[in-house]
């Protein structure tokens, strides 16, 4: 028994260097700063993605039974559809309009909630077939989206009221996009995506961060 | 892979660039918004850089049964669609002749509007393009939002514009550059063969309003139809770049080439118009055979002989022409 005390310097060292769990936690009030991850290339024969790290914060607000979501990041290109240009020059400017770009894409962000709590988290990539996926999407120039998926390619806009719903600002560079989930289960994690268009994202490609949970 | 396939067999002896299947197309599909770059159906020149320039060194198409995603063409290699300032003269008094409201760099039959060459030799041909309906489309491969399908019941391939959301890696994977973004949809759109005209019994716009009646429609595998026997029993029409992969059902008569003037009695082998070069890079090398084909066939009818294959390929009328099929027919 004396000599548990030599024991007790390497257990104290194995806690601090292995945590027992590692987890991404999205506190109620809290700026954090996300962990992003780019997605790997949909094709061999992609070009690798933008050299530069997207840096991005997320805040929760948790008010009853609702969840707001507050995504912002430095984005100092503005990209969007011709639908939100258009709007912008004031309709269909024949003479004027620099319209009609083949080659650009808007900048987005979502967030992604599992459909039904409980058991293993559904994949990162859109869910999957035994784990479906809701998510909001802003587009910029398009109108908030809500979704629901079994994994890739199978995205589908949500029949009816979701209970999600999205909001865009910006203030000089800085976007934010508030996320906002009704009736929302504090056993549900979240998952936030980023696109910048004019590095080329859509779809496959883009920045995502894991699973965070959400602490009220 | 469809169980009947539509094809479309288009000789390149009897276009004139009239771009009168190009305006057909146009005003049926698309006047629309965002479609102003859009043209379904050109007809470029060649030696050219064709619509969208340069759209065939721009990758897609498989290789070795992969994949290869390619470019997107920029709305320049497309050339800005212009509009005439009407406003200007009638309305402002300026008294200038009106103008487009660009100056065009760029345009769906550039090297015929500029009417420029330094080849010293005059020679060239008109080449219309659609989408080729593929056996294996890339543009379906690539789609991740399976959005793309080919109909089991007649090979034509579709984007279903509700699943699109204009993500353009079809864009990327046709080696043929015939599917266009409408940034104002945000959808990706391309020929449709005309299917709702088929159902009908009627051919597509663009074969419809020929008037050099060089189009010639129906399903590959029935044996009544002009395609089955210009591609399969007399093999005069040949597929677009073959070599990418797709297995493409618009097929060409290719130029017949004739020797040229002077030539002392040289074959089409010895002393071609066309550099065979020119006609291989489009057609490969089977293009020999059947422009050898086509002068054995050319040599009987002079001698006065009965020609089949001149004879269909004069495309009389409609009936010779087309082949639709009411309901579900042959295989193919």
């Amino acid at each position: 028994m004396r000599h548990a005390r030599f024991l007790l310097l390497p257990a104290v060292l194995f806690l601090w260097v292995v945590p027992a769990r590692a987890e991404f936690l999205l506190v109620a009030g809290k700026e954090t700063p996300l962990l992003l991850n780019r997605t790997p290339p949909m094709f061999a024969t992609d070009l690798p993605g933008p050299k530069t790290n997207l840096r991005a914060w997320a805040r929760a607000e948790v008010d009853g039974k609702t969840l707001r979501v507050t995504l912002s990041w430095d984005d100092p290109t503005e990209d969007a559809l011709a639908g939100e240009k258009r709007v912008a020059y004031g309709g269909d400017a024949i003479y004027g309009k620099p319209t009609e770009r083949t080659d650009s894409f808007g900048d987005a962000a979502a967030m992604m909630l599992p459909a039904a709590k409980g058991g293993r988290n559904p994949g990162i990539m859109m869910g999957d077939p035994a784990r479906e996926v809701r998510i909001v999407l802003w587009r910029a120039g398009m109108k908030g989206e809500t979704l629901h998926a079994r994994g890739r390619g199978t995205v589908e806009r949500a029949p009816g009221d979701s209970g999600l719903s999205v909001a865009h600002a910006r203030t000089g560079v800085r976007r934010t996009v508030t996320f906002m989930v009704r009736d929302f289960d504090p056993e549900l994690p979240v998952s936030l995506a980023v696109w910048e268009g004019s590095a080329g994202d859509r779809n496959g490609y883009k920045w995502y961060t894991p699973w965070y949970r959400v602490l009220p | 892979m469809s169980k009947t396939q539509y094809a479309m067999v288009m000789d390149l002896n009897k276009c004139l660039g009239c771009q009168t299947c190009t305006v057909a197309c146009k005003k049926l599909w698309t006047d629309g918004d965002g479609m102003g770059y859009m043209y379904w159906n050109n007809v470029e020149t060649r030696p050219g850089k064709g619509y969208p320039a340069g759209w065939s060194d721009g990758g897609g198409g498989f290789r070795k049964g992969q994949l290869v995603p390619g470019e997107i063409p920029p709305i320049e290699s497309y050339g800005i669609p212009f509009e005439y300032d009407y406003s200007q003269r009638l309305f402002e008094g300026k008294g200038k002749p009106v103008m487009p409201h660009v100056d065009p760099q760029y345009g769906p039959n550039w090297e015929e509007d500029v009417g420029e060459s330094d080849r010293g030799e005059n020679f060239y041909f008109y080449l219309p393009r659609i989408c080729n309906h593929c056996t294996h489309p890339s543009c379906l491969e690539a789609c991740p939002r399976n959005a793309i399908y080919k109909r089991e019941e007649d090979g034509i391939v579709l984007i279903d514009q509700e699943r699109c959301r204009g993500y353009r890696q079809c864009v990327r994977a046709c080696p043929y550059k015939k599917i266009y973004m409408n940034e104002v949809a945000g959808v990706s759109q391309k020929c449709i063969y005309c299917y709702p005209r088929l159902a009908k019994g009627t051919a597509n716009a663009c074969a419809k309003q020929c008037p050099g009646r060089l189009r010639f429609v129906g399903l590959l595998g029935d044996p009544e139809s002009p395609v089955h026997k210009l591609v399969r029993v007399h093999r005069v029409a040949l597929p677009l770049l073959p070599g990418k992969g797709t297995g493409p059902n618009v097929y060409y008569v290719p130029p017949f080439n004739p020797p040229r003037r002077g030539n002392y009695g040289k074959g089409i082998l010895e002393d071609p118009r066309i550099p065979w070069k020119i006609l291989e890079d489009l057609f490969g090398p089977p293009v020999r055979e059947v422009a050898l084909r086509l002068e054995a066939e050319l040599s009987k009818a002079q001698s006065g002989e009965k020609s089949e294959v001149l004879q269909l390929l004069i495309g009389r009328d409609d009936a010779v022409r087309y082949r639709i099929p009411a309901t579900k027919g042959a295989t193919g």
